[in-house]
């Protein structure tokens, strides 16, 4: 019997003076026997007897379902669905028989048809299986409580320690089996007893029993338990939304978590942990989240709640001391040791996602450090890592690719990058022409070659001023020890020779005797003889060239020699003033007479000559360098 | 099978352990136990082809000292508001007390009992007590606990008005 002097027992004691023993005492504070008392099951084997007539009738309209709808949209539209049906079976044996593939076609149909119902509703697949659920739980948790037992039997057989002959001493004393009392004896705690109790009306929904424990009418168990709350809470003032959570009993601890709903309270026997009211609390949230509905139009009927109990069986949990050493540190509880293990897992995997990041971020780091080194005109001096930063140091040609550019283009995060560039400039003989290119930058029609030697082959065309300032250039850059032009065509100096020749090649025939020019076709002719003049001089001042342009009269080739040599200066002079006067710079122009024996230049005296006698008189130009 | 909490409610002394020791058990004593806190105790009864377990909440009686705590009728289906025949005071603190429960819990189902009939000689209540509550359209069954009258009928009664739901009095 309980302790007298215990709360509980002032609490729901009920008669005064001393009542006879009565159902409600007894209920909660009564100390459980082992050996006479047999579990109360509560819903074993009813429930698997008529799930069979059920599963019976379940496929038949599965059946039904699967070969159902209109019987014209399959098949003959004679045959009746009555017809369909009397064949039907046997068709479906038949097949299945001849494995005809009825199986394989059936299967999506059924596998859908599963589906959609658990979607719609998963109690009711839930409820079928149940009864199936219900036992096998049971019988693994009884069958896991035997082998530990029989765990228990075989390391205190083999070991004769002083503990085990008097626990053998109390199995022959009272009859129980050693198993037995070793498992008494070794009990740190275990929950024997479960009530899911309506809160409102105090009604049990559900109890259940471990096989060990003797179990009350749990109907007077869960209406007294509420009785106590209401007591409690109406005799002490006590917050709103808190309830009592313990009693203690003598051997028997009751934990009892309130929720809105309903109350899961759990009779154990011995010293519970404080872990596992979380167990407790998480099942009736879940008992809650899944049966909510049912809880809130609850009327005594515990019909909506046949499915409930494997909740409830997470609760049965139990600790036994370990059996070799009495250790004074109570050993770790389940609860403790799967949060340990959960922790450790967390923690493990933690480390692992944070090794693999780190591992796969210095690996992408070792491979941008690495592009760095393939790249000319860079040079990766120092680089280490420091906490989560990756330092670098380095010099970089200004010509080379931007350090910052590829780090970008990289997945590393920049923000743990931290590099210093200095510049330099390369001599890596892979990056001198690139080098040489950028800094030359030459025009597009000029092509670089730099070859082993370090001889800088330049051709194409440039202008002049590229070509010498190039010239000069690259001869002072490291790497390159000569500068070949070769076939390298100056703009300018070719202008120049264009402009040499059209110059040299024009005719100003005079009219006979006089020093005025022929036609008007000569002046345009003069005009544009002008021009010309003006941009050679131009031109091969740009070159550096000192030019003489110089202009040569003929006289007439009837007139006296002194006299045709007169008149040939003063046409040359005549186009050598129509020059000046367009602009052309007179220091750069000659002009005098010449005797009709003279050869023209450029021109020998077979081919010009002949012309020169049709036409007559004329003046000539020479360009000379 | 369908549970439903049934509460005893009424003044001190007026039979309510009594009246259900004698339908559970079917045992009655004149030792007189009065009743502290709750004391529950159950009983089927098949109403209608309906097996209704009835979760009897027998709550301590109402006294000068003591007033029954609503918050044990939370919950409650329908009550037996016992009535003690032979004294008058008993009337008056059951209507009272239905008025508290109509207030706090609802107009849920409830049988009014007159009880120890046994003694009828010595009842204070008399014939127009009992129809001014059969006016307040209260059901009315005498019983006795002692010689076992109206016991079966009047929870069967309660176990049919929960089942029927039966419109209540205001
Ligand atoms: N003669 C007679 N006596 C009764 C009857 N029912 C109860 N009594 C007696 O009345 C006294 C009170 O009965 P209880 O059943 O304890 O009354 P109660 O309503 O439970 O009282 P509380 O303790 O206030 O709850 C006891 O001495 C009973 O023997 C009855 O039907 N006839
Ligand atoms: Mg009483």
């Amino acid at each position: 019997m309980g302790d007298p002097t215990n709360k509980t027992e002032t609490l729901n004691s009920q008669n005064v003076p001393t009542s006879p023993p009565d159902t409600l005492n007894g209920a909660v504070n009564r100390e459980p026997d082992y050996e006479t008392n047999h579990t109360t099951d509560i819903n074993t084997s009813s429930n698997a007897a008529h799930t069979s007539s059920e599963a019976t009738d379940e496929l038949t309209e599965l059946r039904q379902l699967l070969i159902g709808g209109p019987p014209g949209d399959v098949l003959n539209s004679k045959l009746t669905p009555d017809d369909l049906s009397k064949v039907l079976p046997a068709a479906l044996s038949k097949a299945y028989e001849r494995r005809a593939g009825i199986t394989l076609a059936a299967m999506p149909t059924v596998e859908t048809a599963i589906q959609s119902s658990v979607q719609k509703d998963a109690s009711i697949l839930a409820e079928a299986l149940f009864p199936v659920i219900g036992p096998a739980t049971r019988k693994s948790i009884t069958s896991a409580i035997g082998s530990l037992v029989q765990s228990l039997n075989q390391t205190l057989e083999h070991s004769l320690s002083l503990q085990s002959f008097k626990w053998r001493l109390e199995a022959k004393r009272t009859g129980k089996t050693f198993a037995e009392v070793v498992l008494i004896r070794t009990l740190i705690y275990q929950v024997e007893q479960i009530f899911l109790i309506h809160r409102e009306t105090g009604l049990v929904i559900r109890h259940v029993v471990t096989d060990v424990a003797t179990a009350q009418d749990p109907d007077l168990v869960s209406a007294m338990l509420t009785a106590i709350q209401d007591f409690v809470k109406d005799s002490f003032t006590v917050e709103a939304g808190r309830s009592l959570d313990t009693l203690q009993l003598g051997d028997f601890t009751l934990l009892i978590e309130d929720g809105p709903q309903a109350v899961l309270a759990c009779v154990i026997r011995g010293t519970a942990p404080a872990e596992l009211r979380n167990i407790v609390r998480s099942q009736l949230e879940k008992i809650h989240h899944s049966f909510g509905a049912s809880l809130r139009t609850f009327d005594g009927d515990q019909g909506p709640f046949e499915t409930i109990e494997p909740y409830l069986q997470d609760c049965f949990q139990a600790k036994f001391k370990g059996t070799r050493k009495k250790a004074k540190k109570q050993p770790l509880s389940p609860l403790k040791k799967k949060l340990i293990w959960c922790l450790a897992g967390v923690i493990i995997a933690g480390l692992g996602t944070w090794a693999f990041a780190n591992w796969q971020s210095n690996r992408q780091w070792q491979q941008f450090v690495g592009s760095l080194q393939e790249q000319s005109g860079l040079v990766v001096v120092n680089e280490y890592k420091k906490g989560r930063t990756y330092y670098l140091q380095g010099l970089f040609d200004p010509l080379a690719e931007d350090p910052e550019v590829m780090l970008a283009a990289t997945d590393i995060n920049p923000n743990r990058v931290d590099m210093n560039w200095s510049p330099y400039l390369s001599l890596e003989a892979d990056f001198l022409p690139n080098r040489t290119r950028a800094l030359l930058s030459p025009p597009s029609t000029v092509s670089i070659n730099l070859n082993r030697q370090g001889v800088l082959q330049v051709s194409g065309r440039a202008s002049e001023q590229w070509i010498q300032w190039a010239k000069a250039t690259s001869t002072r850059l490291e790497g390159i020890t000569a500068w070949s032009d070769a076939s390298l065509v100056s703009i300018e100096r070719e202008n120049l020779a264009t402009l040499q020749s059209r110059i040299e090649y024009r005719r100003f025939a005079f009219a006979p005797g006089k020093a005025v020019l022929r036609s008007q076709k000569y002046e345009q002719t003069l005009n544009n003889q002008a021009e010309d003049v003006e941009s050679l001089l131009q031109t091969a001042q740009t070159l550096g060239e000192e030019v003489t342009i110089s202009i040569r009269g003929y006289g007439d080739q009837r007139g006296e020699a002194p006299l045709t040599l007169e008149l040939g200066n003063t046409r040359a002079n005549y186009l050598k003033r129509v020059l000046i006067n367009q602009g052309v710079d007179a220091s750069s122009l000659s002009a005098k007479g010449e005797s009709l024996h003279s050869t023209r230049p450029g021109e020998d005296s077979t081919s010009g000559a002949s012309t020169l006698d049709e036409e007559g008189a004329a003046a000539y130009f020479e360009v000379r360098f | 099978m369908i549970q439903k909490k049934v509460c005893m409610v009424g003044a001190f002394a007026t039979g309510k352990t009594s009246l259900v020791a004698r339908f559970v058990k079917g045992i009655y004593t004149d030792k007189y136990q009065t009743t502290v806190g709750v004391k529950i105790d159950k009983k089927q009864v098949e109403v209608e082809g309906t097996e209704v377990t009835m979760i009897l909440w027998d709550i301590h009686g109402e006294d000068e000292f003591q007033n029954v705590r609503m918050s044990y009728l939370r919950g409650a289906s329908a009550y037996l508001l016992v009535i003690d025949g032979t004294r008058r005071s008993s009337l008056e603190v059951a209507l009272n007390l239905k008025a508290k429960v109509s207030e706090s819990i609802g107009n849920i189902p409830f049988i009014a009992v007159v009880n120890k009939c046994d003694l009828q000689d010595e009842w204070e209540i008399d014939e127009k007590d009992i129809a001014r509550l059969k006016a307040k359209d209260f059901e009315l069954i005498r019983t006795s606990a002692k010689t076992d009258i109206g016991i079966e009928h009047c929870f069967h009664r309660l176990a049919e008005k929960i089942i029927n739901e039966l419109p209540q009095p205001a």
